[in-house]
């Protein structure tokens, strides 16, 4: 099949010649290596002869067990390994993608030609075209160049000088074609709120300008346009966005680890209004205040909020406190009756409290009962116990004086723990890795402190010459203690 | 349980900010539940004793050596930590829980957790980008903040002050979303109980009796935003001439700030009157008509609880934990950290104060309600059990 050859292939065919040239020799500089040699092993995959297109000089019928056997036969590649694969070598200077692989005997079998210079031929590259003077578009585009300067080049049609001639009148004469550079670093952009801007004065003629910024690590937005002398400033095209780079290296050295699940952050909390109409749907107390004369001091407030709507509105900051105002306040002080919320199942009978909350597990049941009927602040005020910073505040110790006196009534309770033993004078007794004192005659006492749980104690003595060694082995535990108020 | 609190400050040994107050009422609150709460504090003053127990909580003050080098310091303090804990741990038995606040006694907590595999829990008040007025600088902050990363990564849970804090948290030090629990501050509301004559507290400070008041606590930098409030100032006195604006606190920015307020003409409208503790920001908190918090970051604010206790609306920027806790309308208004907006909360409380009267009300409900340490302390125990 014959077709016109087109001048792509040509080149294509220049290629085939330059491939007559043999594998250069060994005292040749890598770099001629780099020239596509039969004896490259990469590029040699016998099935790549099967996609030759037939405009090309036909290869030799080879079979592929005979190229391998040939291949074999053919000496190792001389010098180094060639750097680059020479098949992408190919494939980048030919824009046809097929894998070239042509067995030319003479390069195997003929005696080796001189090495020719290669003749300065056209590159592949076709880089020769000439970009239109014009797109007619209005348009602005910044490119960062480097930290400091940002190139901006840009284009306006004929239209857009005359619509905005025939918009402005006689003001057109007078205005100048403006870039304006906006700083808009961290904000999100609108027109106007721009961390400050600053106007070049570009004249007709430029399409293009570098501009210089007095910091790095900041985005830009550009406007052209026309400025009147008054000031005023009409926008023809807006730019892109740019970031540009930063000079030095951040000023954070610390380790900034990866993140690796992507659960999505808990957004801030949000306030959700409800309106009146809902809230009547609920079922919820609204006290409309409808005022009998519209004055200025009723203006702000549509309805009024009861004390338990603003209770049940901040309680939604502690789950805990939500779950126990979810209980309801009337119904809690009945006992021996089942009470059932949602999840948490309180019984109370025989005077006993059982919770499955782990929380007020640990609240006696005068408190939680005080707590559910009334809050946590008039369990407070109730008990009459004061707050750390209450005290300091009013003088320390004079209030605790007076503190003491208003209680009346107190019981305390601790323990302690002693241990003592007896044995000869001079050995050596060990409590774990403690060295423990002994009288002269030979006696010893500790005295702990005996709090809530089990304390190990391990005693070892050791004779003078330590060849006898007593260990005694004990445990003292102290249950939990239980408060009741 | 048996529970070790580290603080670098507490009330009864060095009294600095908030960590102080928090660590003191949530220890008083966790041994009125019935549990056994150590904390171990700085040494204070040379007269306060190594170990006491007040209110019930064993107090251990802990002696350390001092270094030029503020970080290093520190290090030396939370060594001692763990020596105290050690030491206390083998006279009384292991602790259950060991909880540091802050970065200051993270080191402690890690240590502890190396040595003897205590369960740690971590406290984050601040993280020190918001400290440092959302800025990552180098040096010394760089170090802290690689120490908060450590605490955070080593702990077993972290609370935070709030939502927005844990998701700042998040951000800086990626921790894992189920490792943080955000338990609110909260404050002991009788503190703030009782009238007074608001006229003669005003009169102290030059003010009239019947003068609209604001009034700015805290400390003068630029996270607070003390500036914005200042800015706003000219807006406000355009429509109520005779407002005044008490500024308490002090800090690096009180000189700029004053001296921007007498060059806008309105120093005549400000008092700046330094840092107050007690009885005497317990009357401003009485006397103002609001309290405003115009903060570029503020972890939870408890300037906003200390308002309400006193019944008194809040202005509050929305950023951080104010904006999840103040109700819009109901009891302060939210508003953005400029000028503009800071004008705007103010002049808008003062159009109608029979509703800011009503916002105070509903702000002290609000105190008693939830922001109590006994609730505080359920949700702290809570994490523990968990």
């Amino acid at each position: 099949m014959q077709r016109p050859v087109p001048s792509r292939e040509k080149r294509k065919k220049e290629k085939q010649e330059d491939k007559s040239i043999p594998p250069a020799p060994a005292q040749e500089t890598p770099k001629t290596v780099l020239l596509k040699t039969e004896s490259s092993p990469v590029a040699s995959t016998p099935q790549h002869e099967i996609k030759q297109p037939e405009s090309f000089p036909p290869p030799i019928a080879v079979p592929p067990s005979a190229i391998s056997q040939q291949k074999s036969e053919s000496p190792p590649p001389p010098g180094p390994p060639p750097r680059y694969h020479p098949q992408v070598h190919e494939s980048k200077s030919s824009s046809v993608s097929v894998p070239t692989y042509h067995p030319v005997p003479s390069a195997f079998h003929g005696p080796i030609p001189q090495l020719r210079h290669r003749v300065a031929r056209k590159p592949a590259f076709v880089d020769n075209y000439d970009l239109p003077s014009s797109y007619n578009e209005t348009n602005l585009t910044l490119i960062a160049r480097d930290p400091h300067w940002v190139h901006a080049y840009w284009e306006i049609t004929p239209t857009a000088i005359e619509e905005i001639r025939s918009k402005i009148g006689s003001e057109f004469d007078r205005s100048t074609i403006t870039l304006r550079m906006h700083d808009v670093t961290c904000v999100d952009f609108n027109g106007h709120n721009a961390n400050r801007s600053f106007d070049i004065d570009v004249g007709p003629h430029a399409h293009s300008w570098y501009v210089n910024l007095w910091c790095d690590n900041v985005s830009y937005c550009g406007d052209i346009g026309v400025r009147s002398p008054e000031g005023n400033f009409y926008v023809l095209a807006r730019s892109n966005m740019i970031e540009t780079p930063r000079a030095g290296s951040s000023g954070r050295g610390e380790m900034i680890w990866m993140r690796v699940d992507d659960e999505e952050a808990e957004p801030p909390y949000v306030l959700v209004e409800e309106t009146l109409e809902a809230k009547k749907a609920k079922g919820r107390s609204v006290k409309k205040v409808l005022p009998s004369f519209e004055s200025k001091a009723t203006r702000h407030r549509i309805y009024y909020l009861t004390e338990d709507d603003i209770r049940a509105y901040y309680s939604r900051l502690f789950p805990n406190l939500r779950r126990v105002l979810r209980r309801g306040k009337g119904s809690l002080g009945r006992e021996g009756v089942d009470l059932s919320g949602r999840k948490y199942r309180i019984v109370l009978k025989d005077g006993e409290v059982i919770f499955d909350d782990i929380l007020l597990k640990n609240l006696s049941k005068r408190q939680f009962l005080k707590k559910i009927l009334g809050g946590a602040s008039e369990e407070l005020f109730e008990i009459g116990e004061l707050g750390g910073s209450e005290s300091a505040a009013k003088g320390g110790a004079s209030e605790r004086k007076e503190l003491a006196k208003r209680r009346q009534f107190f019981f305390e309770l601790w323990t302690e723990l002693l241990v003592y033993g007896r044995t000869e004078p001079d050995a050596e007794v060990w409590h774990g890795n403690k060295w423990v004192k002994l009288r002269d005659d030979g006696t010893f006492s500790l005295r702990f402190a005996l709090p809530d749980g089990r304390i190990p104690l391990e005693f070892v003595a050791l004779s003078k010459d330590k060849t006898d060694k007593r260990s005694i082995v004990t445990a003292v535990e102290r249950q939990k203690t239980i408060y009741h108020p | 349980m048996r529970i070790a609190l580290l603080s670098w400050e507490s009330c009864h040994s060095i009294y600095v900010g908030g960590v102080a107050i928090h660590v003191t009422e949530l220890a008083c609150a966790l041994e009125r539940k019935g549990h056994e709460v150590h904390v171990f504090t700085r040494m204070g003053r040379p007269d306060h004793a190594l170990y006491e127990r007040i209110h019930g909580v064993h107090y251990h003050r802990v002696p350390f050596s001092g270094h030029p080098d503020f970080i290093e310091e520190i290090n030396n303090m939370c060594r001692s930590f763990v020596n105290a804990v050690f030491q206390t741990e083998d006279y009384i038995g292991p602790f259950d829980v060991v909880h540091a606040h802050d970065w200051l006694t993270a080191n402690a907590m890690i240590w502890i957790k190396q040595g003897r595999g205590r369960r740690a829990v971590l406290t984050i008040h601040s993280t020190e980008y918001g400290r440092c007025g959302n800025n990552f600088y180098g040096g010394g902050s760089a170090r802290i903040r690689h120490i908060e990363w450590n605490g955070t990564y080593s702990a077993d849970h972290v609370i935070t002050v709030s939502k927005s804090l844990k998701n700042e948290v998040m951000w800086i030090y990626n921790t894992p979303y189920d490792k943080i629990t955000p338990i609110y501050n909260g404050i002991n509301c009788r503190n703030y109980d009782g009238w007074i004559d608001p006229g003669s507290v005003k009169r102290m400070y030059g003010i009239g009796p019947l003068d609209p008041m604001v009034l700015f606590v805290g400390r003068m930098v630029f996270q607070k935003g003390p500036d914005l409030l200042v800015e706003s100032i000219p807006h406000v006195l355009k429509f109520y001439p005779n407002a005044k604006f008490v500024f308490v606190g002090d800090g690096g920015m009180r000189g700029s700030v004053e001296d921007r307020a007498r060059r806008m003409g309105i120093s005549h409208a400000t008092r700046f009157i330094g840092q107050h503790n007690g009885w005497r920001l317990t009357d401003l908190y009485k006397a103002c008509d609001c309290v405003c918090v115009p903060s570029r970051n503020e972890p939870f604010g408890i300037v906003i609880l200390e308002a309400w206790s006193a019944g008194k609306p809040v202005v509050a920027s929305s950023n951080g934990g104010p904006s999840e806790i103040v109700w819009h309308g109901v009891n302060g208004y939210k508003i953005y950290d400029n000028p503009d907006s800071v004008a705007w909360g103010v002049g808008t409380l003062f159009s109608d104060f029979d509703h800011a009267r009503w916002m105070g009300r509903n702000g002290r409900i609000a105190v008693e309600t939830v922001f109590s340490w006994d609730v505080i302390a359920d949700e702290v125990l809570s994490l523990y059990y968990s």
